[in-house]
């Protein structure tokens, strides 16, 4: 399967996935050819084949990459021509329509895309049929008024109407946005003008026919432009989720192999640290596609998935301080948990998003403040709040910083080949969890009291969501 | 045959560590710089024979440091090759018009890029004894 590229381009978080996944492959790369040529000098073969592996790898993933970000948006079409019984009309002469909207139509076909001429007549043709069927129906003045809205009710059977399909298809196909409205504008010129032509003198009652084939298009497009956009959505997140699964296993093959070598422990310098580095570099990688594929699981699945189980946050909050403490010597951080720390949840998935915080707050906060943690709860729900001092997230900044699609701050720390590259998605997936266990996160900062993070889980699931006021 | 110098301006650790060993491999003295800034200031102290430019740098981009040696009569000779991230179309352009000499983008295929080095020292060589013959 292939995603569309040609959106991808536009979008904010691919290229800045492709800017930071193509750091660390570079380190894997050059590393590992490194060591090719050291090992080949040194008469050393037999780790040789192993190693054009590991390369081969790289490779395999730099092309995926490229493939699937090289193609760029088409450029945008000019504009269609300013410009029925006419439902008989439009019957009656649907091969000459037809033939004038294809003509136009062939003007605006992007060149990245050869169009399907056999599937444009289809929909054109079948969003023809349609119109002409509404203009024989009568209708009151609300239907009219909700019509010119594009807000008609869809087709009785709930599929897709033809519009519909047509907008899906254009989005696959590459097409802009505009491209598309100037193709339902020469569908309506094409009309118009064939019919004016045929009938010499327009009488009011053609008047009338006019107003409503005008609303029957408005609605077609309407409905066309709804399904483009969502089209657009889906395919972005689909693109990503295929992109993430297919860059997994060249990148396990890199990591199993660097691990293998390290693990021999046979290695001299400086091959221990070209082969430390390469580790180090497909392990920044793995947690980005990790974080990739959680986040378009999120998007199209329907949440992070949770298993609650029986389990102590406390013993969650110092490991996960823990572990982040023994990789960040020179950093001070702090933990407070009081009071009952029972509760079901997800434990690996908490520890993610507690993860997630704290690496925020260490790469936000000032590299000399102390980072705490504390926990606290009652009965219901248990609290863990995540503070550190420093720098104020500017109000602007506060609100929608869950989302991913919100250009994001680049830090010398948090930057692709920085310490902590990332794919600036931690925050988002943090939220998600505590959404997915039911909880709520929010967001304080101040010159004053600096940056906490407050996170609220409910101890135990709800097994039917009713309509929760807290959110 | 002399050693060539060529000056490396890279801000990310791995990615310099990485490139100077390889390119010392081949022979090459690599100098380095950590920005755009001191990379401008390296490169009139040291006079290299050849700049591998990052384009995305702190303190002072690629784009404006690789203007700056090109607006110096002192430097504006040595020839400069982009490296970036980015393979959008355009960038090539955009680095041709900043001055820069050639263009590669990261990852590094260290054969094209040693390809290149080769090509543009051999025109500069080029270059040089056509200034030093005398004029008829």
């Amino acid at each position: 399967m292939t995603a569309p590229a040609a959106n991808g381009t536009r979008h904010a978080l691919p290229s800045a996935l492709l800017h930071d996944l193509r750091t660390p492959l570079g380190h894997i790369i050059g590393y590992t050819e490194l060591l090719v040529e050291r090992a080949e000098e040194a008469g050393d073969g037999a780790l040789v084949p192993d190693l054009r592996k590991v390369s081969a790898a790289g490779y395999r993933m730099v092309a995926l990459l490229e493939e699937s970000f090289t193609a760029e948006p088409s450029e945008g079409s000019g504009a269609g021509e300013d410009g029925p019984r006419l439902s008989a009309f439009i019957l009656a002469n649907r091969e000459p329509i037809l033939a004038d909207w294809e003509a136009f139509a062939r003007t605006c076909t992007p060149a990245s895309a050869p169009m399907d001429i056999e599937a444009l007549r289809d929909h054109a043709g079948a969003m023809l049929t349609v119109i002409a069927a509404d203009l024989e129906t009568p209708q009151g003045g609300r239907a009219q008024a909700e019509k010119s809205k594009g807000n008609a009710p869809v087709d009785d059977d709930g599929g897709p109407t033809a519009a519909e399909e047509h907008g899906a298809d254009r989005a696959g196909s590459g097409f802009t946005i505009e491209q598309m409205v100037s193709e339902y504008r020469a569908l309506r010129a094409s009309v118009i003008r064939l019919w004016a032509r045929s009938r010499g003198e327009l009488e009011p009652r053609d008047l009338v026919d006019l107003t409503r084939f005008n609303e029957a298009i408005d609605q077609s497009l309407a409905e066309s432009v709804t399904r483009y956009t969502q089209e657009l959505d889906q395919s972005k997140e689909m693109f990503l989720a295929i992109l993430g699964h297919d860059l997994r296993t060249p990148l396990s093959a890199v990591l199993t192999s660097a691990k293998f070598m390290l693990e021999t422990q046979e290695l001299k310098e400086p091959s221990l640290t070209l082969t430390s580095r390469i580790a180090s570099s497909s392990t920044r990688m793995v947690h980005m596609i990790g974080a990739l594929l959680d986040f378009t699981r999120s998007r199209l699945g329907g949440g992070i998935p949770v298993v609650r189980e029986a389990m102590n946050m406390g013993k969650v909050v110092h490991d996960v301080v823990d572990e982040i403490t023994a990789a960040h010597p020179s950093r001070t951080l702090t933990v407070d948990a009081r009071g009952e720390q029972k509760g079901e949840w997800d434990a690996a998935r908490i520890s993610q998003a507690l993860t997630n915080l704290v690496m925020n707050a260490l790469e936000h906060g000032s590299k000399t403040t102390v980072v705490s943690v504390e926990t606290w709860g009652d009965e219901k729900e248990l609290t863990i709040a995540v503070h550190n001092s420093g720098r104020t997230i500017p109000a602007e900044r506060l609100n929608g910083i869950f989302n991913p699609m919100k250009p994001r701050e680049m830090t010398e720390e948090t930057a692709a080949g920085g310490p902590h590259g990332n794919l600036g998605l931690g925050l988002y997936i943090a939220e998600r969890i505590v959404h997915a266990h039911q909880g709520r996160i929010e967001v304080e900062s101040s010159d004053e009291h600096g940056t906490t993070f407050t996170v609220h889980l409910p101890r135990r699931g709800v097994e039917t969501m009713v309509s929760s006021s807290s959110g | 045959m002399p050693m060539h110098k060529i000056l490396l301006v890279e801000d990310n650790e791995m990615n310099r560590d990485m490139l100077s060993r390889r390119l010392e491999r081949k022979g090459y003295q690599v100098v380095i710089a950590v920005d755009g800034q001191s990379g401008v200031e390296l490169a009139g102290a040291e006079l290299p024979d050849l700049v591998l430019m990052d384009m995305s740098l702190p303190v002072l981009d690629g784009w404006e440091a690789t203007r700056r040696l090109k607006a110096d009569p002192a430097t504006a000779h040595l020839p400069v090759i982009a490296l970036t991230a980015h393979a959008m179309s355009g960038d090539r352009e955009r680095a041709i018009a900043a001055g820069c000499d050639d263009y590669d983008t990261k990852p590094i295929e260290l054969v094209r890029l040693l390809g290149k080095i080769e090509t543009l020292l051999a025109a500069a060589a080029g270059a040089a004894v056509v200034a030093a013959e005398p004029s008829p």
